[in-house]
């Protein structure tokens, strides 16, 4: 049961991150600089729940980040909500490869994590946006445009990670089909192991 | 790996590849509803997100209240005066109109409006506004502010619209300079400095700074003629026609009140 409210938490968490980050976008004293709240939420979660269940947190975010950043014109979507899916999906998976080649969660990894989710998110609109509108042209401001939200990305992330250490598992608890590590950093909510 | 969860990746990959297929219709009509049901959160926000801004301005001194006071009293009586003066004027406009039986002229309806959020999107530049097809807003309407142009109206739910701005490359606008009879097409940028860029100007073309740039309102447009759109801050050439950057009329980085134009009187 804690297992699913965790999910959910983190879910209201990313809904909670889409309106702040539109509310707050633009406010931040540069020109026109936006704050980017989901990846930091979503990069939590995808470290922190086990594989599947952290697979359907990246389509449901990935779906809702989409969703709000569709822009339309002429009744054409500039890009489509299949790759901010794929891309969030592909991201969770990532995750959780590197989480088991560095032996656990740890809190530079969720930074680290991101920020280069943030700029690849970044990257990949840009070049999606550029092939679709048939030129590339890039600019000191493309640069900027990527780099100042990734950056403050990666700011935010150790502040998120320590404020929602309480959602990890107490250590040695059996969840599922394993035994969780007794260090914190190795915790992993499990929401699809006991599920099924 | 357990087949349950390999079962679970696949089936994730399987909607993920349904949702790439959907059409642009259905994501319009997804996203209207997604903006219906986030509504209500998208104007707490800005709610507290406008009386947290107000907070620190609130806060003054007896002093300075009372300077602000004296400066308000004496406004007032400048204005009272101003008042009976153009009372006197307008009754004066009514006989003349009524001794010439003058037409109103076409003007256009404008539906006050207020920001409710900028989009966070780096390459869209799109904000939402608090009014919506309850209010009379359709699908590409202009938004104007007391300065200029702003952009268009582009997805629209009951209470809530989507305005593309004018510095998205992708708002697109015919436009004339003033003094001139040069015309082209302003636009915004990809990675927005704020500028806009007016293309297809004649290579010869005269512009200097501070001219101002108007919409043409060319025909079966959205954009009504002589809306400011901005000032020229720079003109130069490229291969095949002339090219100007722009500094927009209205204050994008900091919107609050706003027009929509609706329709004519």
């Amino acid at each position: 049961m804690k297992t699913i409210f965790s999910f959910f938490f983190l879910l209201s968490l990313v809904v909670i991150a889409l309106v702040l980050q539109d509310t707050f976008s633009g406010n931040i004293g540069f020109c026109q600089i936006d704050l980017f709240l989901v990846p930091v939420v979503f990069c939590f979660g995808a470290l922190v729940l086990s594989l599947p269940s952290a697979l359907f947190f990246g389509l449901v975010t990935g779906a809702l980040e989409g969703l709000m950043t569709l822009s339309f014109h002429a009744h054409r979507a500039e890009i489509g909500i299949g790759w901010f899916v794929f891309f969030f999906i592909a991201w969770a998976f990532l995750l959780q490869f590197v989480t088991e080649l560095t032996g656990g969660i740890r809190w530079e990894l969720h930074a680290l994590g991101s920020a280069l989710f943030t700029a690849s998110l970044l990257a990949g609109e840009w070049i999606l946006i550029s092939w679709h509108r048939g030129s590339f042209s890039i600019s000191s401001m493309t640069i900027v445009l990527i780099a100042i939200p990734s950056a403050f990305s990666l700011l935010l992330a150790p502040l998120l990670y320590y404020s929602l250490q309480f959602l990890l598992p107490p250590s040695g608890k059996v969840v599922g089909d394993r035994i969780v590590s007794a260090s914190p950093i190795k915790n992993r909510i499990n929401f699809f192991d006991r599920a099924t | 790996m357990p087949r349950s969860r390999l079962f679970i990746i696949l089936s994730l990959l399987l909607v993920a590849l349904v949702f790439s297929l959907l059409s642009a219709r259905f994501l319009q009509r997804a996203q209207e509803e997604t903006f219906s049901l986030f509504s209500p959160l998208f104007s707490s926000s800005a709610f507290v997100k406008k009386h947290l801004g107000g907070l620190g301005k609130q806060l003054m001194t007896l002093d300075q209240l009372d300077t602000e006071y004296h400066r308000l009293l004496l406004d007032n009586k400048k204005l009272q005066a101003e008042n009976d003066l153009l009372r006197g004027l307008e009754e004066e406009n009514i006989k003349l109109r009524a001794t010439l039986d003058y037409r109103d002229r076409s003007a256009f309806r404008l539906l006050p409006t207020t920001v409710l959020t900028r989009d966070h999107s780096a390459w869209w530049n799109t904000i939402k506004i608090n009014s919506g097809s309850k209010d009379g807003v359709t699908p590409d309407m202009p938004v104007i502010t007391d300065r200029g142009l702003v952009g268009k109206t582009t997805v629209v739910t009951d209470h809530l619209s989507m305005v593309m701005l004018v510095t998205d490359e992708e708002c697109k606008v015919a436009v004339k300079v003033e003094g001139t009879r040069e015309q082209g097409i302003e636009s915004g940028l990809r990675a927005s400095t704020g500028d806009l860029q007016l293309c297809f100007l004649d290579k010869l073309a005269d512009l200097k700074p501070g001219q101002k740039v108007y919409t043409a309102g060319v025909s079966g447009g959205i954009f009504p003629s002589g809306i400011e759109v901005g000032t020229v801050k720079s003109f130069h050439v490229r291969e095949l026609d002339g090219q100007a950057i722009l500094d927009p009329a209205a204050d994008l980085n900091t919107l609050e009140d706003l027009f929509v134009i609706v329709g004519a009187k």
